[in-house]
């Protein structure tokens, strides 16, 4: 059978590669896995000083989901021949990861609101809802209006 | 098309006598519930959702039934909750979101493109499988005791307050999800891998183009609504609070997270109807699709569009109002790649060899209802008066004209068109010519008056309406239409079933259409073809010449 | 004539070769693992909102996890992982026994995996920790947390540690299958790499996924708002 062009492989999917590359991928995951732990006990808020200590918690993040992102990369690309495959089979596997970020733009919506609805808003009185800060609720049981809440357990009473 | 002859399939003996097709390959119960052809794999979705089509359509009548009364006193309140959930929940995941691609996508992809079959044909049977573990469950589940959140399930009602059997419909919709991405990873590997020779991507009929781009859809939409449902199943099963308010979960998410997947999935309705509309044009306008590569490139970026416009179903919620802004823009944009669509069908038609035959009818038909729709679907998307039309009848309005007037149009005008292909037989063209008419008018007098009992004020999901009986009319002459629409769609099961015992024999080609599935035997053999094609010259290409013969052969095949 | 209608050839009778059908499952399979991805990503999502809006409370629900235990399955899934991968190969070299016998070791490394999980899920359940009425009220072992917020904290936990679980479970399943048709020297897997690959393709992103949950579960950092000062 005439063999078509259109059917013809891409890339070199059958290469067959040596011991010693799966496992030196394996050491370089393994040592991201050390960093990523490594990383998690410095806490850049600490050192980081004056105004900046606050990011230090993005710091810390970033790093952490980074170096996550980085492992995956390689897994991809080594452990799953993503490196060897056809450029369709690398279109689509992107696909993936460029459609993330039009789901998580729905953080547009959560950073540009002025006014976040929470606990003890009464609608038509604008100073009961809290003025929003990002990364900021989880200091509203300090409030003295939800000081009761701390043994309040809702779900008891509705399931 | 001029098809080169080359290697014949098979073991290569010239098969005597009545050479077996599809359907007469085996006539055992097993050899249709095991099949792995996508042939009869698209027959057995055919009559699963013809089946969920009239259930749902039952449920509508009884909607209407109750609104013809303003006192609202046929149904009580939870009853109707049940019965408008049931309609949408069927209607939308069990038929609209099935119809064009599982039963005509799947017929016709591997046609289209010269494949023997879908790239994996066992998968395509999961999935119709899949379909039917998911129908049978949401029909369950809307039968023993009902369903009453409303087919969007918005939390917290479906996951804290609704006592009915939201879980067990949700798993249905999950299943259904499943189905539906196996569906689209088949298409998208099939259409990228299986064409035949010489069938670059610029030959492939638009049919296969929406099909393509419709796959791309389900594949990164379904997902997101799979796990956001599966969360509302995690609460209501396993109490695991994730969009609970009273906890500091976040029930806007949900609505985010939700619409992500649902804004998109009108286009998995919509843009394979809109093959099909490209293809039924053409061939009854005897004239190469105008603008072909903007027909095909639209549908690619309605597909991506359509991601970015989720937020104007949240107008009202409480969303950013900057994100509302943006929002609103990219909807007015999306009409754009529409409209490209619209313009190109009528720039087709003008100065074509017009056949008004009855596929051609359905299309024209689809053609005025979809412009309707989406016109209104842009006073929606501007934010002001999306303020005052939010949840009235206008929304119902303009989302039936979408995604009735756009999906089940397109879904005639394909049935009828590739009935003689499917089945190998004529079906009484002159009743179908005249029910088109029946089903347009039918759905305008349903629809149209609902547009305006919104405008005024009417809210959907209402049973009564005693506190402004001047909606009555309005609701008298939707009922009124919905009767004629219900006649306009039994109808058609009768004859096109008649034509199956004592319809006239169709020939390959009996609408004269250019096309590849139009070179194989009507029904084709379960290898599609007897001969692999080898495509040589572009799709469309209707020649002057070769037009005069087909033309001369049309009347010929015509039953009248 | 080329190998169509022969049952036991491993050419399906809609492809025109091996190659076309090689190309055409893996680029099936990749289009698969995008929906898996969009399918994590909406938990992803859920829980990076939260997160973000109870970074305190987070925190210290989160401090009752055991990062050591967690580290020890990161580990586990990245040798399986290896494993699988040399699997592949094996197949490739057309190697049985081999393939087997480290497919058998992936098996056990979910099987570990999974115990870990047990462990970690029952001392939760123990502590109360599973949301719900019996929720517990103890402050010291939420560290003073919010309970509605550390409610929602172990709601995601489990929530996408058990949907990671269900996928170990699942492709330690398919794994399974895969090692009876090797024993059974099905033509199916034996003649090509490819299908190995696939269910190779499919524990490898597994594996992804925990390599993700893992630091936003294990190891958060300590938020400024309970670093305290400003
Ligand atoms: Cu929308």
């Amino acid at each position: 059978m005439a063999k078509s062009p259109l059917h013809a492989a891409e890339g070199h999917a059958h290469e067959i590669h040596p011991v010693s590359m799966y496992v030196r991928t394996a050491l370089i995951l393994a040592f991201f896995m050390v960093l990523t732990i490594v990383a998690a006990q410095v806490n850049f808020g600490e050192i980081l000083t004056g105004h900046n200590r606050q990011y230090g918690y993005y710091v810390n993040n970033l790093v952490a989901v980074g170096i996550a992102a980085i492992k995956a990369f390689i897994v991809v690309m080594f452990f799953m021949h993503l490196k060897w495959a056809s450029s369709t089979a690398k279109v689509w596997a992107l696909m993936g990861f460029f459609f993330l970020p039009v789901l998580f733009s729905v953080f547009c919506d959560y950073g540009t609101r002025t006014h976040e609805q929470v606990d003890g808003w009464i609608p038509g009185q604008s100073e009961t809802a809290l003025p929003r800060v990002i990364g900021s609720r989880d200091q509203e049981h300090l409030d003295p209006r939800f000081a009761n809440d701390q043994n309040r357990n809702p779900k008891s009473s509705l399931y | 098309m001029s098809t080169t002859v080359t290697t014949p399939i098979g073991s290569g003996e010239a098969a005597p006598g009545p050479r077996l097709n599809y359907l007469t390959n085996g006539h055992s119960l097993k050899s249709w519930l095991l099949t792995e052809d996508h042939k009869r794999i698209a027959i057995l979705y055919l009559i699963s959702v013809s089946f969920f089509f009239m259930l749902g359509g039952a449920f509508a009548g009884m909607i209407r039934y109750e609104l013809t009364s303003p006192a609202g006193n046929v149904f009580e309140s939870d009853a109707y909750n049940r019965i408008f959930t049931a309609h949408g929940a069927i209607m939308v995941f069990l038929f609209l979101l099935v119809a064009v691609p599982a039963v005509l996508g799947n017929f016709l992809v591997p046609l289209m493109i010269g494949a023997r079959d879908l790239a994996f044909p066992r998968i395509n049977l999961l999935s119709w499988y899949l379909y039917t573990a998911a129908g049978s469950l949401i029909l369950i589940s809307c039968i023993s005791g009902g369903v009453d959140a409303g087919w969007t399930f918005y939390t917290p009602y479906s996951s804290l307050y609704s006592n009915s059997n939201v879980s067990l419909c949700l798993v249905g919709v999950f299943l259904g999800g499943f189905s539906s991405i196996t569906t689209g990873v088949n298409f998208i590997a099939t259409v990228h891998r299986m064409r035949a020779p010489g069938m670059t991507w610029f030959r492939l009929p638009l049919f296969v183009w929406a099909q393509y781009a419709t796959g791309i859809i389900m594949m990164l939409g379904t997902p997101v609504v799979a796990i956001t449902l599966l969360c509302v199943i995690f609460e209501r099963t396993f109490q695991l609070p994730i969009f609970s308010p009273e906890l500091g979960g976040d029930p806007v998410l949900f609505q985010h997270m939700f619409w992500f997947y649902s804004h998109p999935a009108v286009y998995i309705m919509v843009l394979p109807s809109f093959g099909v509309i490209s293809e039924v044009i053409s061939a009854f306008s005897r004239k190469r699709v105008f603008g072909y590569h903007f027909v095909a490139f639209s549908s690619l970026a309605i597909a991506f569009l359509g991601f970015l416009v989720w937020g104007h179903h949240m107008f009202v919620t409480s969303q950013s109002m900057y994100q509302g802004v943006a929002f609103s823009l990219v909807t007015f944009l999306l009409a754009v790649p529409s409209a490209i669509k619209i313009f190109n069908w009528t720039a087709t038609m003008a100065k074509g060899n017009i056949h008004l035959n009855s596929p051609m009818i359905y299309a024209i038909g689809f053609m005025g209802l979809f412009l309707i729709g989406g016109l209104t679907g842009l006073f929606l998307a501007a934010m002001g008066m999306d303020v005052h039309l939010t949840a009235t009848y206008f929304i119902v309005a303009h989302f039936h004209y979408v995604m009735v007037g756009g999906t089940v149009m397109g879904f005639l005008a394909g049935l009828h068109f590739w009935w003689p292909k499917m089945t190998g037989k004529l079906f009484n063209d002159n009743i179908a010519k005249w029910n088109a008419i029946v089903v347009f008018l039918g759905f305008n007098l349903t629809f149209f008056p609902q547009f305006i009992a919104g405008w005024m004020g009417m809210p959907r999901r209402y049973h009564y309406y005693y506190f402004a009986p001047e909606f009555q009319i309005y609701n008298i002459l939707s009922t009124m239409g919905a009767t004629v629409l219900g006649i306009g769609f039994v109808i058609p099961v009768i004859y096109l079933i008649k034509s199956l015992f004592t319809g006239a024999q169709a020939g390959d080609n009996p609408w004269g259409a250019h096309g590849l599935e139009w070179q194989t035997t009507s029904p084709p053999p379960t290898e599609n073809f007897y001969y692999s094609p080898i495509i040589t010259d572009d799709v469309y290409d209707y020649d002057p010449v070769a037009e005069h013969e087909a033309i001369r052969e049309l009347g010929a095949n015509r039953q009248h | 004539m080329s190998a169509h209608g022969h049952a036991d050839s491993p050419v399906k009778f809609q492809y025109e070769d091996i190659d076309q059908q090689n190309d055409t499952y893996v680029i099936g399979m990749w289009s698969f693992m995008v929906t898996e991805i969009m399918f994590f990503g909406g938990l992803f999502l859920i829980y990076t909102l939260y997160r973000m809006n109870y970074q305190g409370d987070w925190w210290k629900a989160h401090e009752h996890l055991d990062w050591r235990l967690g580290g020890i399955n990161t580990a586990n899934l990245l040798v399986s992982s290896m494993l699988m991968a040399l699997a592949v190969r094996a197949a490739q070299l057309k190697d049985r026994i081999k393939v087997m016998t480290l497919l058998s070791m992936v098996v056990a490394c979910g099987g570990l995996f999974m115990a870990i999980k047990y462990v970690e899920y029952s001392g939760k359940i123990v502590d109360h920790l599973y949301p719900g009425p019996s929720f517990t009220t103890n402050p010291e072992i939420l560290h003073g947390a919010n309970l509605n917020h550390a409610q929602l904290f172990y709601g995601l936990y489990f929530g996408m540690t058990g949907l990671h679980g269900v996928h170990v479970i699942v492709g330690m399943l398919i794994i399974s299958f895969l090692i009876k048709f090797w024993y059974q020297k099905k033509k199916v897997v034996t003649e090509d790499y490819i299908p190995t690959e696939l269910i190779g393709l499919y524990w490898h992103f597994v594996d992804i996924v925990w390599i993700f949950l893992y630091p936003l579960f294990y190891l958060m950092p300590k938020p400024f708002t309970v670093l305290g000062g400003h």
